[in-house]
Order: C-alpha cells, then structure tokens, then sequence
C-alpha cells in the first residue's frame, strides 16, 4: 500500500509541476511550421506549373501535328496545281491521243504488300479489286463495260517507297502521300501512254474519251478546312490594364500579410534606460528596468494597380507568348506611431522615424517599371471566345517609395531607409482569363490575375514583411489586324 | 478553453491559435521534458521538437480523448527519441541485469514539492531516471517500457526498483536536511 502511496503522490506531485519556457522556444517552433508551409506551397506551386506544362505541352503536340497537316495540305495544294497544269499542259497530246486518263486509287494504303495501282481511264470511275493469285488489280464486273476503259500499273514497290511519305500515322500526311503517288501514277501513266511497250504497264483497253477531273474531292475539302486553321504568326499588340489590392507577405507564394506579434516585455538588469513605453514609467536608477517593445504592427492590403503594353505572338494554334513593359503600383498598410523627428540615435535612420505604437495607418507605396513575359494556354476549343491560362514571370524594377521599415531598437520604430530596400525583383506571374473577339478585329480578355514576389522586399530582418503578392482583376484589348 | 475549436483553427493554420495552443500547455509539457534529461536547455529543445510533431500531427488527433494527454504522449517519445539521440545521455543509458532491491516504503515524498521532487529525479542516472519517469508518473507497464527502450520487462522491473530505492533514500536525506534548516537544527 505504502508502495503505492509513493507513486502517488510522486505522480500527483508532478502533473503538477512546470516551468516557464525561455522566449526563444516559441518562436524556433513557429518558424518550422512555416517552413512546412512554405515548402507546401512551393510544393504545390511546381506541382501546377507541372500540370500547366504537360497541359501546355500536350497542346503544342496536337498543334505540331495540326502545323505538319498544313505543311502537308499546301504540299497537296501545290501538287493539285502541279497536276492542273500538266494537265492542260498535256491536253495537245492527249487529244492527239484521243484518250483521256482519270486516275484512281483503290488499293488501301495500309497495304504495304500491295503495290498494284489502277489507272482508270474513261468517263466513270470504277472499283478493283486485288488478284488473290498475283497480287494485280482486277476490275468488278460492269455494268456496261464498254463505257470505260482502264489501265492497270504495276509499281515496283521500292518506287512506292519513294512516293510514301513517312508519317503513316497521320490521316491528311497520307492523303499527301496518296497525292504524291497519284501524281507520280499520273506523269508515270502520262509517259506510259506515249510509250505503251513499257514492262509495268498493262494496257488493257487504249480506247480514248474525254479527260475527266478527278472524282475524289476529299483532299481539296481538307486542304480548305486547315486553309481556316492556319496559324496566325503575327506579332499582335494590346493595351493592359488590371487592379486590385496589394500586400506584403510574410512567406512566399502566400496570400496571407504578416501577422501582428504581441508586445513584449523585457527586464534588463542595470539598465537605467526606457523602453518606448510610456506606461512603464521612468526608468530606474541603477535596479532592472523593465522595457517594453511595440511589435511590428500587421499590414494590410491596399488598393494597387498594373497598366502596360504588350506584344502576342502565337506558338501553336492553343497556346501563344507574351511580352511586355508595364507600370506597377504597389502599396501596404501599416499601422504606426507617432512622428519623432530625425533620427540621431540609429545610423540606420537617415529620415524621420515613428513610433511603432500604433496608432495611425501609414501606406508604403511603390512603384515598379517590369517586364513580364507569360505563357498563355487556350483551354476551350473556340478561337473566338475561349477561356486561357496564364503564367510567366515578370522582373521588375523599383523606380521609387516611400515604405517604412520596422526596426526593434528603441522599443521598436518605423523609418525610412531606401538603402535597405530591394530594387530589383522577381515575379511569378499567373493569371486566368476570358478572351472574346470583336467584329472589329479586337480581342478583348478579362480575368482574375496573380503575382508572387520571390525576392525579398525589405534587406532587413527585422521587418516580417518579405514577398509582395498582387491580386486583380485584369483587361486587356489586342488590336488583332487580321484580313479576313 | 474550447480544445475542439482550437485544434480546428491550428488546423487552419491560424498563428494566433497555434502560439495560443503552445502557451497553454508550453508550462507542464517543458515539466515533462525537463524530468527526462539533465539541463533546461535539452528540456527545451524536447519540447520545441515535440511541438513541432504536435502542430504536424495534429490531424491525426481525435476529439474523443484529452488533448494534453496527446501532447504528452507526443513528449514523451520524443523525449525518449532525444535520449537514444543523444551520445551524452545514450552512453550512460546501459541496463546491467540487476537482482532485485529490497523496496524502502516509507513515504517522504509527501513533504516535498514538486520541484525538489522532479530535481532529485534528474540526478537518477539516465537509465533509472528514465525507466522511474515512465513508470511511476507516466503509468506504461513494465512491458511497455521493455519495447520502447528495447530491454526485458524483467530488466526494467529492477532497475525501476533500483531507481525507486535510491530516489527514496535521497528524499529521506534530503527531507532530514529540510527539517533541519526548518527547526534550526533541532
């Protein structure tokens, strides 16, 4: 019982023992939490440009695929021309001939093995079929056969090899390579009916008729549908204006200001001096004195604007790059105390300095020229209006202020120092917007925008306050020149 | 003190409920800390890691159970994490197999206070005063201790003995010397 009485009371004795942590602990605890934070949002933040990129990566893969269709569709364009004109150009010879000559392709293309080509001569086209014995193409049973006349070729398939374009993949890329053999099937044929004892081809009726145009029109339909789609490689100019409010945060890629710390109270002993606290009377004479410290008050957001000009240029048909030069206005409100005239007692403080009592609301204002540059990424399919991401960084420069930094010496005060503020910064940029056109030819777009600091505001740690962070809401107006 | 609102604004990660959090309990918990090593200054920094493990965990704490028992639990381990850590408390942490000591019952703790009680238990060596805090004030079993300081349930029952006796004896002598200076030597 006794043995148990002991564990008693020695454990009733020290639920109820406790010390007072020394200062110093609370706030190496807060700075990890923050730093967890901070690396969260980091985290996060690589984690979405990741996704931008592979987005944005994704639609420049279909673009080049559309870009090479294009590419390939004007190719096809050029070759139809191409046959236009020998056409015309061996129309003497045809009519000497008396034979006109329509050539069709009947033979899958995914057929590698087959290398048979029909020429169809006459009014109508007619369908083949491959041998199954030889390989040849042979015609299906007419109707009239003495309506149309035809030729078969038979093309070594090394020479198909050459007329084949290499992306077999590509639907259109293959209408090109059909093209390109029909062509070549066309001149072949062409020279082949002025020399008809030629090995590969096999003449089966030579009873001429009238040149007939081609009855496929798929390949021109396409061509005209990627004619419409053709990417804009002009560089367009627009007029940038956003607003919205402004802070300084305390961790980077945060959207909260710096959070006000309590005020704290020191005894220093042997000191006979104040701190900046009136209420603690005069200071002692000799004995510990007490000193107390106004903490850095917390800042708010205020009113901030960005206006500027910027050029367009469009990297494929979803995404395009921005650059530009730009007017920032930032601002931060503060809380602060009375003026105390100049300084004497700190080098630092090179101007009037206040109190850091809180008392009144100051605004640090700043003004910034930058430079931003973004990635712009069309989200929905219609070019007229459509809803576009956007990021980028944006340097920029500061042209001039007149923000105070807080400073813990002599109970804690506010001043200006220009030396101890950063010029030159660096942003990420980012933004969401809604982008229409105008029967005017003016692309409008409207739509929330972000920007994080990533350099430091202030060289001084003493101030919390370390990133600014924009948010507004932006309009822009593209003069978008285009004929149509 | 609302413990379910403020859990859920640290979740938030609300600064002012954290610090709020950590002023609350920062007194019994450094209490904890200091009663398992031998200088403020470990104690501290015990308690900054373990809140740090509080404030990263504390999703993981369920309403149904006291908060400042979680926090100590939290403690505690860590505690025991630094004094594995540590090179100048893990050399001194040995368990030689021990018979069994004869117990002293007599009761002296009852005059003393907390603070000369938890003293006289930090000049326990490390491994007494480790196995005596786990035992006798957190309550975990012999088999308990026996896992989480890697020994047989049988070794930490002797040296919880060992350490009870000597810890008893001191608060004897130191309870005979209080009376002294209380009577003036009489």
């Amino acid at each position: 019982m006794a043995a148990n009485e002991f564990e008693k009371n020695v454990r009733r004795e020290m639920d109820e023992f406790k010390l007072h942590p020394s200062g110093e602990v609370w706030p190496k605890i807060e700075e990890r939490i923050r730093e967890k934070d901070r690396k969260r949002r980091i985290l996060f933040f690589i984690l979405f440009s990741s996704i931008a990129l592979m987005l944005a990566g994704y639609g420049i893969y279909n673009f080049s695929g559309n870009n090479r269709k294009s590419e390939a569709q004007h190719k096809l364009s050029e070759d139809n021309n191409q046959a236009d004109k020998n056409k015309i150009d061996n129309s003497k010879n045809e009519e000497l001939n008396k034979g006109t000559v329509a050539i069709k392709q009947t033979i899958p293309l995914e057929n590698t093995e087959q290398a048979n080509k029909t020429l169809l001569v006459g009014k109508q086209k007619q369908m083949h079929q491959p041998h199954k014995e030889d390989g040849f193409l042979r015609p299906i049973p007419r109707k009239d056969p003495g309506s149309q006349d035809q030729i078969t070729v038979n093309i070594d398939p090394a020479e198909k090899e050459n007329y084949i374009k290499s992306d077999k993949t590509n639907q259109e890329t293959t209408n090109v390579s059909s093209s390109n053999r029909q062509q070549a099937i066309t001149d072949t044929a062409q020279r082949e009916v002025a020399k008809p004892n030629d090995k590969n081809l096999a003449l089966n009726n030579t009873t001429g008729s009238k040149l007939e145009e081609p009855t496929d029109a798929r390949p021109v339909q396409v061509m005209n549908k990627k004619k419409e789609d053709k990417l804009s490689n002009k560089i367009t100019w627009g007029l940038g204006l956003s607003a919205g409010t402004s802070v300084i945060t305390e961790d980077a890629f945060s959207f909260k200001s710096s959070y006000a710390a309590a005020d704290r109270q020191y005894n220093v002993p042997g000191s006979s001096q104040n701190g900046g606290n009136p209420a603690t009377g005069g200071g002692g004479s000799g004995g510990p004195t007490t000193y107390y410290r106004y903490a850095q008050s917390q800042n708010e957001p205020a009113f901030a604007f960005k206006a500027g000009i910027h050029a367009r240029k469009n990297i494929s048909k979803r995404s395009s790059l921005s650059a530009g030069l730009g007017y920032s206005y930032l601002a931060d409100k503060i809380k602060v105390g009375a003026t105390q005239g100049q300084g004497q007692t700190q080098s630092a403080f090179s101007l009037s300095y206040y109190s850091g009592s809180p008392q009144q609301t100051f605004t640090d204002h700043f003004h910034f020229l930058e430079f931003p540059l973004s990635y712009n990424w069309r989200v929905t399919n219609n070019a007229d209006h459509f809803l576009s991401l956007n990021a980028g960084v944006s340097p920029s420069y500061l042209l001039a202020t007149n923000a105070l930094l807080y400073d813990t010496a002599a109970g804690g005060v506010y001043y200006h120092n220009k030396d101890l503020i950063t010029r030159t910064h660096l942003n990420f940029i980012s933004g969401i917007s809604y982008q229409f056109k105008n029967k005017n030819s003016l692309e409008f777009s409207i739509g929330p925008q972000f920007s994080f600091d990533i350099t430091k505001a202030f060289k001084s740690d003493l101030d919390k306050r370390k990133y600014f962070l924009y948010t507004g809401i932006g309009a822009s107006v593209l003069f978008d020149n285009k004929k149509k | 003190m609302d413990y379910h609102k403020l859990v859920k604004d640290c979740l938030r990660n609300k600064p002012e409920a954290q610090r709020q959090l950590y002023e609350h309990f920062a007194e019994i918990m450094l209490g904890v800390c200091y009663r398992y090593t031998k200088s403020i200054r470990d104690a501290e920094d015990i308690l900054q890691e373990g809140f740090v493990k509080v404030f990263f965990n504390l999703k993981q704490y369920r309403n149904d159970g006291e908060l400042g028992a979680w926090i100590r639990r939290i403690m505690v381990t860590t505690a025991l994490n630094f004094l594995k850590r540590n090179r100048n408390y893990r050399d001194q942490m040995y368990f030689p197999p021990e018979h069994l000591h004869p117990v002293i019952n007599e009761d002296a703790s009852a005059i003393l206070e907390a603070k000369e009680i938890a003293e006289l238990i930090r000049q326990l060596p490390p491994g007494y005063q480790t196995i005596f805090n786990l035992h006798a004030i957190e309550g975990y079993s012999h088999v308990e201790i026996g896992e989480l300081l890697g020994i047989t349930d049988g070794t930490s029952r002797s040296q919880y003995a060992r350490a009870r006796s000597l810890l008893i004896s001191w608060i004897q002598n130191y309870s005979l010397d209080k009376k002294k200076e209380t009577y003036g030597g009489k």
